[in-house]
């Protein structure tokens, strides 16, 4: 039986997304979680270790290189694959070309296909890496599996329009017995026991919502066990707070915070206040973030008003004529954005 | 229909001052102003303490009481529901809004239509437009509508200030990026340079290494064999040709400066290999010693690794600069609040400008079916330009003001003001003609009693002559006489 971690989308060198509490500790998170997911292969006698590419957020630096290097031959049993992704691909100028890794590791650096064996575990690895920013062919058809009895697995780092496309049909006509996937940020197991995207280690955008980690998984007898073990140091949430009319602009930072602490202050938040308020409120964003956590903070509250009742009632005045041009425009559109904006200007200005 | 009549001297101006006062107050003028303000006009000759007075009016089928007292100590006003004793504040705007918002300056301007001349036309026009505009646009909400407008462009101004201030913050993150990229490519420069000399050094030494090594080989044979083979030859070519016994001495000879030869030459080559601690004092006592090539060699694959790894630090942070010309969430859904709120300000104008347009027109029909009910003539038009004016239209031309007779353009103010008040005003309220009619010529008259007559609303007509009077009876008209 074989024991595999597999992970993608390190990233390692960016500088993510995050509030003002932890935005000068992002980037040296990524190097710890790495440097976890490693110790982690020491303490569980990890056999193979599975780095489907965007290992690093740009091109790597030689001293970038050297030190994954040294962190890698720190283990004790386990074998690295790795390949290069659309983020760190192997331009000319790379240093992935010439760089020397440790005996335990092995980068697939063709551009089309390059098959592995993996001493000591019946094993292959095939893959490709990226040369280029964008793949557009479904380069699938040159990566079938080989006729063999040993163990194969698939290393690919792709999947949306511009970077390998493919659908989960095709993957299945490959015929591996697991392949792992890299590129898309989000964790997903696309067939069950047979491919999946471990998403990214640590979330690396603002959209890269819910929990990160990697895939670990077990094959053994040309059968494949995986499953997704949540990671990351922290996540990015988005925070969607629903307020009424009966609730004031303290009422609303309250219930703000209040989430926050209830989904885990260490997290990033990204928060959206929607629903009807009072017409009287208006809103002042600025002191919402007593926790330096979020990052994101739209107001969509509307002011409430029935605009079909206020049509009816002023039929032959401006306020009338004004509501019809835009009743019926979409709901998210900016047409009915610009009426509710002309009727709450209209409000306020009611001489009373 | 209401004749009020009475020769002059009986108070006629005295009761329509009456009528006004009541409905809106009596205003004390000041300081000067107040010599002959209406206030000292009207006061009583006798018995001064008892300014005041009380008036009865039913608006909507409703009866109210209204009396104030104007003396100065006693002030004070008070309106009453007779219906439903309700009572009202006359000065908190209760009056006000019992007659369908009439102000003073509308009262004036429109149902209190009195002589000729007291207000141009245009001022009249202009005037209208302002009240009207914001009752048709906003019809009983009683919205003020720049304001509403004055609102938009605050919260237009405040999403620009914010749109600009975070693409400003985006535009410091690309100076600190670019400013860092400097940095790095003066690294760069730096570095090249470096590797340059040192490539340059390291060239010289190879030479120098090498004309040691040939020098070392030229000279690995301290004395050639070819020279002392040479030597033996010329000891025995001396001894065997030249005749004895200059034969033997000249071999010795020779034999004795080859040995001279090989001796210096070997002398020489010992002075040239130094011995180890005699380098190694050499190489201290020399000021700038050059390090030895294996250093040098060694340096320059660290320079040259630094330096590929500043040029793709450098381009790392250049892509990272293209990354941050994105437009983010954040900004576009700003931009489109910002859409949204100048959509509705130019839509609010628009509908504004069209109604207003609406509204002109009508005035205009209503003057011109007025004008003709009043005059009998086939039917005119009337035309309202940009500053104003009044013309008449015929099918042939526009007729400015000044042409017209004087009767004519009477008509015509009177036609204005009751199609001001009849667009003004949900409820109708009374006309109130103050010896208006006095330059009308009989048939004039008759046709103006014949409109009013021939409406429901209360007409109430001041006039110190009967010719109303008679007119109406032709008329067949019933009226109230009213002799003061």
């Amino acid at each position: 039986m074989i024991k595999f971690i597999h992970i993608a989308d390190v990233h390692l060198g960016a500088q993510p997304d995050a509030g003002k509490a932890y935005e000068n500790r992002r980037a040296r998170e990524l190097w710890e979680s790495f440097e976890r997911v490693l110790n982690l292969c020491n303490e569980e006698g990890i056999d193979l270790l599975l780095i489907a590419g965007d290992l690093f957020h740009a091109q790597p630096l030689l001293k970038e290189l050297k030190e994954v290097d040294y962190l890698f031959s720190k283990l004790v049993k386990t074998q690295v694959v790795l390949i290069a992704g659309n983020h760190d691909h192997m331009k000319g100028s790379s240093f992935y070309h010439s760089f020397k890794w440790s005996a335990n590791v092995f980068m697939i650096k063709d551009p089309i296909k390059e098959t592995i064996e993996i001493p000591g575990l019946n094993l292959l690895v095939s893959g490709f890496s990226y040369h280029e920013r964008e793949i557009l062919i479904p380069q699938l058809k040159k990566l079938p599996a080989l006729e063999s009895s040993k163990n194969q697995i698939l290393l690919l780092h792709g999947g949306d329009q511009k970077h390998v496309p493919f659908t989960k049909e095709m993957l299945r006509g490959l015929n591996y017995d697991y392949i792992a996937l890299g590129h898309i940020h989000k964790p997903e197991i696309v067939i069950a026991g047979k491919a999946a995207y471990a998403g990214a280690l640590e979330p690396i955008d603002r959209n890269d919502v819910g929990k990160h980690g990697y895939i670990y998984g077990e094959l053994a007898k040309g059968k494949t066990k995986i499953t997704f073990v949540p990671f990351a140091k922290r996540s990015y949430v988005n925070l969607d707070i629903k307020v009424n009319q009966s609730m004031t602009a303290y009422e609303m930072k309250d219930e703000v915070v209040k989430e926050i602490k209830e989904l885990g202050v260490n997290n990033i938040f990204k928060v959206r206040l929607r629903g009807y308020r009072q017409e009287q409120i208006s809103l002042d964003l600025t002191n919402f973030d007593t926790m330096g956590n979020i990052i994101d903070l739209m107001d969509d509250t509307r002011p409430f008003y029935n605009f079909e009742k206020l049509r009816k009632n002023n039929q032959d005045n401006i306020i009338g004529k004004f509501i019809e041009e835009f009743i019926d425009s979409d709901k998210e559109s900016i047409e009915y954005e610009a009426m509710i904006q002309g009727i709450t200007a209209l409000m306020e200005a009611t001489r009373i | 229909m209401n004749i009020v009549y009475g020769e002059n001297e009986a108070g006629k101006s005295t009761i329509f001052a009456f009528i006004r006062s009541m409905l809106f107050g009596m205003e004390r003028g000041r300081g000067r102003a107040s010599l002959k303000d209406d206030f000292t006009k009207y006061e009583p000759f006798e018995a001064s303490s008892y300014y005041a007075g009380i008036l009865k009016f039913e608006v909507a089928g409703r009866h109210f009481m209204l009396s104030r007292n104007f003396n100065k100590m006693e002030k004070k006003s008070e309106l009453i529901c007779i219906d439903d004793g309700e009572v009202l504040d006359p000065d908190q705007g209760d009056l006000e809004m019992i007659l369908s918002g009439l102000t003073k300056e509308v009262f004036d301007s429109t149902i209190a239509i009195s002589q000729l001349g007291i207000e141009p036309n245009s001022n009249l026009i202009a005037k209208f437009n302002n009240y009207a505009t914001s009752y048709y646009m906003t019809g009983e909400a009683d919205i003020d509508f720049e304001r509403a407008i004055e609102i938009l462009e605050e919260k237009r101004k405040q999403e620009s200030k914010e749109i600009k201030i975070a693409l400003e913050k985006r535009e410091k993150k690309k100076e600190a990026l670019e400013s860092e990229m400097t940095y790095i490519w003066r690294d760069v420069h730096q570095l090249e340079e470096e590797l340059d000399s040192l490539g340059e050094e390291i060239e010289i030494r190879k030479k120098e290494k090498k004309k040691k090594q040939d020098v070392t080989s030229t000279s690995s044979f301290r004395v050639h064999p070819v020279e002392l083979l040479f030597i033996l030859l010329a000891t025995a070519f001396a001894f065997v040709v030249v005749p004895r016994p200059w034969g033997y001495v000249s071999a010795v000879v020779i034999f004795l400066l080859g040995i001279i030869y090989v001796w210096n030459r070997i002398k020489v080559s010992k002075n040239q290999i130094k011995t180890e601690p005699e380098r190694i004092l050499e190489t201290l006592s020399k000021e700038n010693s050059p390090l030895p090539l294996e250093q040098l060699l060694w340096k320059k694959e660290r320079v040259n690794e630094e330096l590929l790894d500043k040029k793709q630090a450098y381009y790392n942070l250049k892509e990272q600069l293209q990354d941050l010309d994105e437009l983010s969430d954040l900004l576009i859904r700003q931009e489109e609040k910002r859409k949204a709120i100048e959509m509705a300000k130019d839509k609010l104008l628009l509908l504004s400008k069209n109604l207003r347009k609406d509204m002109e027109s009508r005035l205009n029909d209503k003057i011109g079916e007025i004008f003709t009910e009043i005059t009998g003539d086939k039917y005119e038009k009337v035309f309202i330009d940009e500053d104003y004016s009044m013309y008449l239209l015929t099918s042939e031309q526009k007729i400015p003001l000044f042409k017209l007779s004087e009767g004519t353009v009477q008509q015509l103010y009177i036609a204005l003001r009751i199609a001001i008040s009849q667009m003004l005003f949900k409820e109708e309220l009374p006309f109130i003609f103050d010896e208006t009619f006095i330059y009308f010529d009989d048939e004039r008259i008759k046709r103006i009693l014949n409109y009013l007559a021939g409406s429901k609303r209360q007409v109430i007509i001041f006039s110190c002559h009967k010719r109303e009077m008679h007119m109406l009876e032709e008329l067949g008209a019933p009226y109230q006489k009213i002799s003061l």
